[in-house]
């Protein structure tokens, strides 16, 4: 008890020795480092640690964050302490899109339940596809539910890459499951290479029909429509989800 | 009918490929056959990274402490990999300027592989550091491509670390490709030292196969237009080349087909003949560029490879 009293009135005297050194938030950052550099005992170090989470969060450093809080010595924290690690592991793991290591940061450790950490959490298990326990974490939090209701009521569904390969061997089926218009092209002269081909079999050029037509469709429909659909459907999960968290949090105000 | 389907096929392919940089007719047919599916199988290399631009200096307000009492920590955060909290320190604390100040802002920087400006540091810092100043300073003008300015460095300096000299020289050699220098470097090299010895027998190894795997644009182009796509595979690009096969062939076959049924007059075989020469002479124009290209990519991975072996002994004598 005594040797944490102690470590305490270093660390008050260490971030008194921070704050009239430091000019900025990345400065201040650095002095909390040297008091670990410094050999502080595991709770003053711990402070320190979180003080130089707190200026790396406010600079938007959040993989810095992170791998601060990760060297906490967890066994010297506090109960508010570990609240408070909690919540700004979970908010960098958040801002890093990381959202299932942010829900099992949650779920591993005593979470804060003040409202700023439970629009956190809301927004959490909203990025890791839990729209129904977010909704139900983010109502009480807000003043306008309809416009969260409507929010949640259009709620990005997850494609899947294998169906959008299937759906995609035809081009207007793909299309349409993965909302993309723009691509209209590949199913016109995916049709008209397969008109073609079918015209020069018909007229006895067998060779340009098979040869001709297997280039033109290997170049318009393997090349510009299936190949693509891995990553068109990557990036659409992502954009979809983006955009929601977007409107939650300006929604939650967080 | 048949030209109205033969219109629509055209604004496809425009349509699809209107956004690739193509420089001309010949230049489009070979990119249509170096992207497709087949051409891109299997395609990696190793990419060096770009230098970061540097936007780093000190700070304006009256100097009042000296970098020498934080040496420890700033070799603390440095070690540690907290290069920008290093950075933040040298950039906005006020210390006096010295020769370690120099020195420590070279390192920083180039830790966050800011190597222009770590450069620029390493060549104003003195004294006690002159040595790993130097040779730190000489990789960062190689990584930023400022060859004549390393050399001119590595050719002043006379020490205890020549054989660390040599071996600098040596990747500089690989990287113009002057074998000649190279092996001249090469051939000092004792391998005694073990902080060198393996780097030194990568480079050496280096320098041996890369002055045995020179190739010419002519020949491709030449082989191209014998067998299509012979070129490309010349030039190491199997997949381009397995394309360029795949479609200047099938035009050959359909040209001759519809100059059988229809005759030379007929559209279909002027349109098929003129694609096939597009695509032919497309061929033989993208094996002659292929070359070089391909040589540029070999570059990029010879000079990561260097770099990756002049960095070691950096580290083991240095740091």
């Amino acid at each position: 008890m005594k040797s944490r009293l102690l470590s305490c009135i270093i660390f008050i005297f260490l971030s008194g020795a921070v704050s009239v050194r430091a000019q900025s938030l990345a400065l201040k950052a650095v002095e909390y480092e040297r008091v670990i550099f410094e050999g502080a005992a595991p709770a003053a170090a711990n402070e320190a640690m979180l003080s130089r989470a707190g200026c790396l969060v406010q600079l938007g450093r959040w993989a810095d964050a992170e791998a601060c809080l990760s060297r906490l010595r967890m066994y010297a924290l506090g109960p508010e302490q570990r609240e408070e690690s909690a919540y700004l592991r979970t908010l960098c793991q958040y801002r890093l899109k990381n959202y299932d290591a942010a829900l099992a940061v949650m779920g591993e450790a005593e979470f804060p339940s003040a409202p700023e950490a439970m629009k956190l959490k809301a927004l959490v298990l909203a990025g890791a596809r839990e729209f129904d326990k977010a909704l139900e974490q983010a109502a009480p939090l807000v003043s306008d539910r309809n416009a969260l209701d409507a929010l949640f009521s259009g709620r990005p569904k997850e494609k899947s890459a294998l169906k959008a390969l299937f759906l995609g061997i035809i081009p207007t089926a793909g299309h349409v499951y993965l909302e993309r218009p723009d691509l209209w092209w590949t199913t016109v002269g995916t049709v008209a290479s397969a008109g073609f081909a079918v015209y020069e079999a018909f007229s006895g050029n067998w060779l340009t029909a098979i040869l001709g037509g297997g280039m033109l469709l290997n170049t318009i429909y393997v090349d510009n429509n299936l190949r693509p659909t891995e990553s068109t459907v990557m990036k659409y999960n992502s954009e979809s989800l983006e955009k929601f968290l977007q409107e939650l949090e300006t929604i939650l105000d967080f | 009918m048949r030209r109205l389907g033969v219109l629509i096929l055209a604004l496809c392919l425009c349509t699809g490929l209107a956004a690739q940089k193509v420089q001309g007719p010949f230049s489009f047919a070979d990119h249509l056959m170096s992207t497709s599916f087949l051409s891109r199988a299997g395609k990696t290399h190793i990419k060096v990274d770009p230098p970061k631009p540097t936007d780093f200096s000190f700070c304006a307000d009256e100097p009042s402490a000296h970098v020498s009492g934080d040496m420890d920590f700033i070799g603390y955060l440095l070690d540690s990999g907290l290069k920008e909290d290093a950075l933040t320190l040298l950039g906005e604390k006020a210390y006096f300027p010295s020769d370690t100040l120099e020195y420590l802002a070279g390192l920083a920087l180039f830790d966050d592989r800011q190597f222009e400006g770590a450069a620029k540091h390493f060549s104003l810092s003195g004294g006690s550091f002159a040595e790993p100043s130097t040779f730190l300073g000489a990789y960062s003008l190689i990584h930023t491509g400022r060859l004549d300015e390393a050399e001119y460095a590595l050719f002043s300096y006379s020490g205890e670390y020549g054989e660390l000299a040599n071996l600098q020289l040596a990747g500089i050699g690989l990287i113009r490709r002057d074998f000649d220098a190279c092996r001249k470097a090469v051939s000092s090299f004792t391998y005694s030292d073990h902080r060198l010895a393996e780097s030194e027998t990568a480079i050496a190894g280096l320098c041996n196969d890369i002055s045995k795997r020179r190739k010419s644009a002519f020949a491709a182009a030449c082989m191209s237009a014998v067998v299509p796509g012979a070129g490309k595979v010349y030039a190491g690009k199997t997949g381009e080349g397995v394309a360029a096969f795949m479609t200047v062939v099938p035009l050959a076959v359909i040209t001759a087909e519809q100059w059988k049924k229809n005759g030379p007059a007929h559209w279909g075989t002027i349109l098929s003949g003129a694609l096939f020469s597009l695509f032919y002479i497309g061929n033989i124009y993208g094996s002659y560029v292929s070359v070089g290209i391909q040589e540029q990519v070999i570059g990029d991975e010879v000079k990561a490879l260097v770099m990756y072996n002049l960095h070691i002994p950096l580290r083991s004598c240095f740091r």
